[in-house]
C-alpha cells in the first residue's frame, strides 16, 4: 500500500487532493514562498487527524499543518516534499462557557465568525489579524497570531487556555487546562507559534473577552511620521495602553482612502489611528490623554469617533490596506520586524532612509503600540533586478530593527521566508536548544520539518557531545 | 562554597554572575551531585543537593519607563522590584504577598497574583530569559519586546518549570500602568458581581465575603487593600474550572478551613487549615482531579509526560537542576 492508498483508504479519494491544480493552491500561503505538495488532505475530526498522522509516520512522508492559508511567511509551505494536513473541515464551536468566558472550537472555525457568534453575548475572540475575515483560529494558534487590539488585550497565547493536541506519533493529548495553572512544563508554551512544527491543533479552548462598554476611536493626523510615532511613545510613557494604536504613512493613507474612502485625510503626513475602550469615565480620561499628548507632538487634525458606525468607517480604512496597496504595484514584500517602543521614531527614520537609498516603493501601516512595524515594499516582480534591490533592502530593515534592540516577527511568524535570518537574532547555542525542544516534540522530524529553524541548528550531538 | 547554618550538612553556593552559575552547573555535571536551585527558600531542598542560591544575583539590568519593560536578576525581591517601578507609577503584576520572595522564584514557580483577573498570569509577562541549562550553556530567549513572535517562546516554557530545565539568571518583563484610582468595594455576591462589573482587577471571595477590586480612573485609591497572607498549619491551593468556585468554597467551609482566599473567574481557591486529617485533604484532592483541576502540593502525572521527560532530558541530560521537582520525576 502506497500512502496515497492509505489515505484514500481512510478519507475516500474526494478528502485526498492530489489534482495538480490543487497541488499548486496549496504549495503556497499568502506570502512570496512555494513548496512542494504530495497530496493536501481533509479530515474532519480528531480521530481522522491522528490516523493522518499514523499514515505519514509508516511511510516517512514530512506532514505540513494547514488552516486558510493565509499565512505571509511561509509556515504552511512545506519545505520538502510533504503532505498538507488542511485542517479547515474542524470548523465547529463545540462550547461556549459563558461565565467562565471560555469555548472549545475547532481549529478551522474562521477567526471573525467566532467572534460574530458571541456578540449576542457580549464577548468576542480578541485576536484580530488583518485577515480575520479568513484566517482560522487554528491557524492564529500556529503563528501565535496578533493584530491592532493585541496592544491592551495580548497576542494569540493569552487567550488559549487549553489545546487537544495530536503528536507528531498521532497520540491524542490535552495540553493546559480549564482549570489554571495545570501541573508540570507548560507546554502551550511552545504549542503556540510553533508554526506546525511539534504537533497538530485539534480543539482549542479559548479566552473570550467582554466587549467594552464604551469606545471611542480617533483619527489623528500629522505632518509627519515623527509626530505620530512620538505620539505613541508619548501614550505609553503616560501610562495609558489603549486598545489599539496603528500608524499609516503618507503613502498608505492616500492608497487607502482612494480605496476606501474613509475620509482620511490625504494631506497628513502620518495618521495615528488610535482606540480606548473601557467605562465612560476611562474612555473619556484615554481620549483627553491622547489628544494631550498628540498636540504635544503638533497633531493637526483629530477626529474622534464614538459611534460604532463611523468607527468601523474608520477601521475600515486600516483594514483594507494590504488589499488598497494591490492598486500600487502587483507583487509586495511586507515586513513585521519588532522594536522597542522607544526606538520607534529611530528605526522608522532609517527603513525610510534605506527605501530611498533602493529607490523603492514603500507603504508603512503599523502596530506602533507594540513596536510591531509593516514596512511594505510595493513591486512588480517582472521589472529585471527589482526582486534583488528589494530582497537586499529588506535585509537592511531586519538588520536596523535588529540593531535597535528589535527581532525578526512580531506576529506573522519565521516559516521558510525568514528562517534564514534567525542567526541575526540567536546565537549558535541558542538555535541548538530551540531545536532542541522541537526534537522533544517530534523525534521523528516529520512535523514540518525544515521551516522556522535554519539548517544545522542542532550543534550537539545525543549525548551532549557538541559536534 | 558555604555550609548553610540551619542544616550544617548542606551545602550552599551563592554564585554572583551566571557565569557563576555556569561554572557551578558544569562542576555538578562531572561530580553527579545534583543542584537545587531556590529563591527566598520557600520550598524544601531534598537530601544530597547543593544548594544554589539567588541571594546574591541581586538588582535591575534594565528599566525602560517609557517601553514599559524591565529586566532583572533572578535573586531580586518583588519588594525591591515594586519599590523601582512604583515611582515611575508602574507595575509587573507579580503576586501581592511580596515578602522576601524572589522575581526568579515567582517566575520558576510560575506564581500568579489576584490581579491575574484582569491581567492575566504572570506567565503573560515574561517576554524574556536568561537561561543556563544542564549542559552548563548560556542561551538566551526573547528579549524586551512587548511582542515577538521569533522562534520557540522558551522564556514561557521555562515559567513555572521549576528550574527543571535550568537556572533562570534574568527575565525582562512586561509592565503594566498601575490604575489612576482603585477601590475595592463589598458585594454580596461576588460571582454575579464579577460578570457585571467590566473588567474588574479582582473578584475574591473569602471568610469575611465578597469583593470586588476595581479601577476607575475618575479617582483615588480609596480603601484598596488585599487579604492579608496567608497563614496556617496547612495551606493549599486548590486550581479548579472557574465554574466550580461556588461549589469549592462550600466545600472548603465545610471542612473547618480557617481562612480562604477564592479567585471568582480565574477557579484558584486557596485555604488554611489549623489541623486538617490527611484523609481529608486526599478527598478533596480526589474531588478536585475529578473535576479536571489539581492542587500543586499533590500533583497528578500529566498526560503530556513523554513530551516533559523528552524536554528535560534535552536540557538536563545528567539531571543536575532540581531533579524530580516536577510532577512524574522530572
Amino acid at each position: 500500500m502506497t500512502l496515497i492508498d492509505d489515505l484514500n483508504a481512510l478519507l475516500g479519494p474526494d478528502r485526498v487532493l492530489r489534482h495538480p491544480l490543487d497541488r499548486t493552491v496549496f504549495a503556497k500561503d499568502a506570502g512570496v514562498t512555494s513548496g512542494d505538495v504530495i497530496a493536501a488532505v481533509l479530515p474532519e475530526s480528531t480521530s481522522e487527524v491522528a490516523a493522518v498522522v499514523k499514515i505519514a509516520q509508516h511511510h516517512n512522508t514530512p506532514m505540513v499543518p494547514r488552516g486558510a492559508g493565509t499565512g505571509l511567511a511561509g509556515g504552511a509551505v512545506p519545505a520538502e516534499p510533504g503532505l498538507l494536513i488542511v485542517l479547515t473541515r474542524l470548523n465547529q464551536i463545540h462550547e461556549v462557557d459563558e461565565l467562565a468566558r471560555t469555548a472549545w472550537v475547532g481549529p478551522g472555525v474562521i477567526n471573525l465568525d467566532l467572534s460574530k457568534q458571541l456578540e449576542p453575548m457580549g464577548l468576542h475572540f480578541a485576536p484580530d489579524p488583518s485577515s480575520q475575515q479568513a484566517c482560522t483560529i487554528g491557524g492564529n494558534v500556529g503563528t501565535n497570531a496578533g493584530g491592532p487590539h493585541c496592544l491592551a488585550d495580548g497576542t494569540t497565547i493569552a487567550h488559549i487556555v487549553a489545546v487537544e493536541f495530536v503528536t507528531a506519533n498521532g497520540d491524542i493529548l490535552t495540553l493546559g487546562s480549564e482549570a489554571p495553572d495545570q501541573p508540570g512544563l507548560d507546554l502551550r508554551a511552545i504549542v503556540v507559534g510553533s508554526e506546525g512544527t511539534v504537533g497538530l491543533v485539534t480543539r482549542v479552548l479559548v479566552r473570550l473577552t467582554e466587549n467594552a462598554p464604551d469606545v471611542a476611536t480617533l483619527l489623528i493626523g500629522f505632518g509627519s511620521i515623527d509626530g505620530a510615532a512620538g505620539t505613541v511613545s508619548g501614550i505609553i510613557a503616560a501610562g495609558l495602553i489603549p486598545a489599539a494604536l496603528e500608524i499609516m504613512d503618507a503613502p498608505m493613507v492616500k492608497a487607502v482612502e482612494n480605496f476606501v474612502h474613509a475620509g482620511y485625510p490625504t494631506d497628513a503626513g502620518a495618521v495615528l489611528l488610535a482606540e480606548v475602550t473601557g467605562t465612560a469615565v476611562d474612555v473619556a480620561a484615554g481620549v483627553d490623554t491622547i489628544k494631550s499628548v498628540a498636540r504635544q507632538h503638533g497633531a493637526m487634525a483629530v477626529r474622534v469617533a464614538t459611534a460604532a458606525a463611523e468607527r468601523a468607517l474608520l477601521w475600515k480604512g486600516r483594514k483594507a490596506a494590504f488589499g488598497a496597496v494591490a492598486q500600487a504595484a502587483p507583487d509586495y514584500y511586507l515586513h513585521d520586524t519588532v522594536v522597542p517602543r522607544t526606538a520607534l521614531v529611530d528605526v522608522m527614520s532609517k527603513i525610510y532612509e534605506i527605501g530611498d537609498r533602493y529607490e523603492l516603493l514603500m507603504l508603512n501601516v503599523f502596530h506602533a503600540g507594540d513596536g510591531n512595524l509593516h514596512p511594505l515594499v510595493a513591486f512588480d516582480s517582472k521589472e529585471p533586478g527589482l526582486l534583488d534591490r528589494v530582497q537586499a533592502a529588506a535585509r537592511e530593515m531586519v538588520e536596523v530593527s535588529i540593531d535597535a534592540g528589535g527581532s525578526l516577527s512580531g506576529e506573522h511568524g519565521i516559516g521558510l521566508e525568514k528562517r534564514d535570518l534567525m542567526g541575526l537574532v540567536f546565537s549558535d547555542v541558542d538555535l541548538d536548544a530551540q531545536a532542541r525542544v522541537r526534537d522533544a516534540f517530534d523525534e521523528s522530524r516529520l512535523m514540518n520539518p525544515g521551516t522556522v529553524l535554519p539548517e544545522g541548528s542542532r550543534c550537539f550531538d545525543a549525548n551532549g557531545v557538541r559536534l | 562554597m558555604l555550609r548553610c547554618e540551619r542544616c550544617p550538612t548542606m551545602s550552599v553556593a551563592t554564585p554572583e554572575s551566571t557565569a557563576d552559575v555556569v561554572d557551578l552547573i558544569t562542576d555538578a555535571r562531572l561530580t553527579g551531585l545534583p543542584l537545587w536551585f531556590t529563591g527566598s527558600g520557600t520550598s524544601p531542598v531534598p537530601d544530597g543537593h547543593t544548594v544554589v542560591s539567588t541571594s546574591k544575583l541581586m538588582g535591575i539590568v534594565d528599566y525602560k519607563p517609557d517601553d514599559l519593560t524591565v529586566v532583572v536578576r533572578c535573586g531580586t525581591t518583588l519588594t525591591e522590584l515594586d519599590a523601582v517601578l512604583s515611582e515611575h507609577g508602574h507595575t509587573a503584576v507579580l503576586p501581592e504577598t511580596t515578602g522576601s520572595r524572589t522575581v526568579g522564584g515567582v517566575v520558576a514557580s510560575g506564581a500568579s497574583g489576584y490581579r491575574r483577573l484582569r491581567y492575566g498570569p504572570t506567565r503573560d509577562r515574561v517576554i524574556g530569559a536568561t537561561i543556563v541549562t544542564g549542559y552548563g550553556e548560556i542561551v538566551h530567549a526573547g528579549g524586551q519586546l512587548v511582542k515577538n513572535v521569533t522562534g520557540y517562546d522558551l522564556p514561557r516554557l521555562m515559567t513555572g518549570s521549576r528550574g527543571a530545565l535550568g537556572f533562570i539568571s534574568d527575565v525582562s518583563l512586561k509592565l503594566w500602568p498601575i490604575p489612576k484610582g482603585r477601590r475595592t468595594v463589598s458585594v454580596a455576591n461576588v460571582a454575579d458581581a464579577r460578570v457585571e462589573a467590566y473588567q474588574p482587577i479582582a473578584a475574591l471571595e473569602t471568610e469575611a465575603g465578597g469583593f470586588l477590586h476595581i479601577s476607575d480612573s475618575s479617582g483615588e485609591d480609596e480603601g484598596f487593600s488585599w487579604p492579608e497572607p496567608m497563614m496556617g498549619e496547612v495551606v493549599r491551593v486548590v486550581n479548579i474550572p472557574p465554574r466550580l468556585v461556588p461549589d469549592t468554597v462550600a466545600r472548603i467551609k465545610a471542612s473547618s478551613a480557617t481562612r480562604f482566599v477564592a479567585q471568582h473567574g480565574v477557579g484558584a481557591v486557596e485555604a488554611a487549615w489549623d489541623g486538617i486529617a490527611k484523609q481529608q485533604l486526599d478527598e478533596f484532592r480526589v474531588w478536585t482531579e475529578s473535576c479536571g483541576g489539581s492542587i500543586p502540593e499533590m500533583p497528578q502525572v500529566p498526560e503530556s509526560i513523554g513530551i516533559q521527560r523528552r524536554l528535560k532530558a534535552m536540557f538536563d541530560p545528567d539531571r543536575i537542576c532540581n531533579p524530580g521537582v516536577l510532577p512524574g520525576g522530572v
